[in-house]
């Protein structure tokens, strides 16, 4: 139902935009009136274009978007390699399950300290704590829609003498793209909060250490604008996936539509 | 712990498996910088009663903060569900709002309420809504019409109909956001201690950092990873209790 109302146009961004303002400016004026913490539009709006101006936002948030991406790439591979793995062979199916049980309970700021102790700051790091948090719901994901393909798809390929490779590649892998979409999505955005808490706690440049530095030096109106464009970083890794889904899955939508007539 | 042995042998076998492979990468080495798994366990018996002590203000938190989150978001998702003026203004806020990470959330919550617990809550609050609430309203959106049909011919209120129907007839939906939720929960506790660090597992995590005691942060990640486990099975427990009814539920488990 939400995603439908996504999908229903650039109306709902303009209500949503409007109604945020709305409700932020009389918050301002009449609630947490201070000021100071909860800045009102006239003083928010002006530092929000100017961070649209400096070349550092912009710098920061490329950083932080590529951080992200190629955290989830990673995380992609490692789960293609895992989730064929666990499809061929039934034990490595289950171990997968429980390493996955226990690795999704670990908060991957946690792993920030660690990782910087291991391989010092930059690019390494950040990878390795990114694709450590988005591979789990990815992976869970991609296993699940593997093992859920229609047992006659697989009897038909059988017959048609594929191995067990092909089998992989070419029946189940496309049927479980749904399912792998849904966990990319959910995957998409552990990835952009791996990103900002480790840039946050190792202040190693990116959205994430210009929020902590916007915050701590109590310059608030930039504080927002930056979570504000940190949102605007996760809502455009979204558009982008959605783009992608609606590109590859359209036969899959389209069976959708006739099942539903 | 034999049935747990016996119910995933293989899962068993990688774990040993990994942990052989670290203690013999890091046996040879002895230094405190690559610590192998006694210098854990021995960082962990030291440091057991200051553990237990941080886990039990990050799990209050986590708790206070999961269960306000719950409450709110639950009560929000069934007013929203069914009252479409408000949904109309606040769906469209609330995906302006989905894609900040709620780690992004805690510079602002120190601004209004300092580096105390009402900080890191309001964090915790903030990264344990969405899932409730988006998983309630779209709950309450596939309700079936002929449920709410009855309760009108019933001649129950809009209330009535809100907290007899719609909120029994959504639960196995609401559970699974609130499941993810519980998960989060400890997640965001921990990472809002390490952000605004004053005290629990988190700012234990930070002091261990700060003193290059790298077997006390491992030993508090593993202890992290024990407590969730324990909260994910105490859960399965709690959604069967509340949703074993459900024909959704006995198709998954039973």
């Amino acid at each position: 139902m939400l995603a439908k109302c996504i999908h229903s146009g650039p109306g709902r961004v303009f209500v949503g935009i409007a109604g945020f303002l709305v409700i932020w400016e009389a918050i301002a004026r009449f609630g947490l009136g201070t000021g100071t913490f909860f800045p009102r539009l006239d003083s928010l709006l002006p530092a929000f274009a100017r961070l649209l101006h400096q070349p550092e936002t912009w710098e920061g948030a490329l950083l932080t978007m590529g951080r992200a991406i190629a955290g989830l790439a990673v995380a992609m591979l490692v789960t293609a390699f895992m989730a064929a793995l666990a499809t061929l062979w039934r034990p490595a199916y289950r171990s997968f399950e429980m390493l996955s049980d226990m690795a999704q309970t670990v908060p991957p700021a946690a792993l920030v300290p660690l990782m910087i102790f291991a391989v010092g700051l930059g690019a390494p790091m950040f990878i390795t704590i990114v694709a450590f948090a988005s591979i789990w719901p990815l992976y869970a994901a991609t296993a699940t829609g593997l093992a859920a393909t229609e047992p006659v798809q697989l009897l038909v390929s059988r017959a048609l003498g594929m191995s067990r490779t092909e089998q992989i590649l070419y029946v189940r892998a496309p049927a479980a793209l749904p399912s792998i979409f849904t966990g990319l999505r959910v995957a998409a955005g552990f990835s952009l909060m791996a990103t900002i808490a480790a840039e946050m706690l190792s202040g190693d440049r990116g959205l994430g250490a210009q929020l902590y530095d916007y915050a701590f030096s109590l310059n608030v109106p930039e504080m927002y604008s930056t979570l504000f464009i940190i949102g605007i970083a996760g809502a455009s890794m979204n558009a982008a996936q959605q783009l992608l889904e609606k590109v590859l899955l359209d036969w899959h939508f389209g069976q959708m539509k006739s099942a539903e007539k | 712990m034999t049935r747990l042995v016996h119910a995933n042998l293989p899962g068993f076998v990688l774990l040993v498996g990994l942990l052989a492979v670290w203690e013999i990468a890091t046996f040879g080495v002895n230094s405190p910088n690559a610590p192998d798994i006694f210098r854990v366990v021995a960082a962990f018996s030291i440091n057991a009663r200051m553990i237990a002590g941080e886990l039990a203000l990050t799990l209050a938190r986590a708790g206070i903060g999961l269960a306000i989150a719950v409450v709110t978001m639950i009560i929000a998702g069934l007013v929203i569900g069914r009252v479409t003026v408000i949904r109309n203004i606040v769906v469209p806020i609330i995906e302006l709002l989905r894609p900040i990470p709620p780690v992004a959330i805690a510079p602002v919550a120190m601004l209004f309420a300092g580096t105390g617990s009402s900080a890191k809550i309001a964090v915790i609050v903030y990264g344990c809504a969405f899932p409730v609430l988006i998983n309630t309203i779209d709950a309450v959106r596939s309700i079936h019409p002929l449920y709410t049909l009855v309760a009108s011919s019933f001649g129950m209120s809009r209330r009535q109909t809100m907290i007899a129907v719609d909120l029994p007839a959504a639960l196995p939906r609401i559970l699974v956001g609130v499941r993810t939720s519980v998960a989060l929960s400890l997640l965001m506790s921990v990472v809002s201690e390490m952000i605004l660090s004053s005290d629990g597992l988190g700012n234990l995590i930070i002091v261990a950092q700060q003193r290059y005691e790298i077997a006390l942060e491992v030993a508090i990640i593993g202890v992290i990873v024990a407590v969730g486990i324990l909260i994910s099975l105490a859960w399965n427990h709690i959604e069967r209790r509340l949703i074993g009814w459900h024909y959704g539920y006995l198709g998954r488990n039973g």
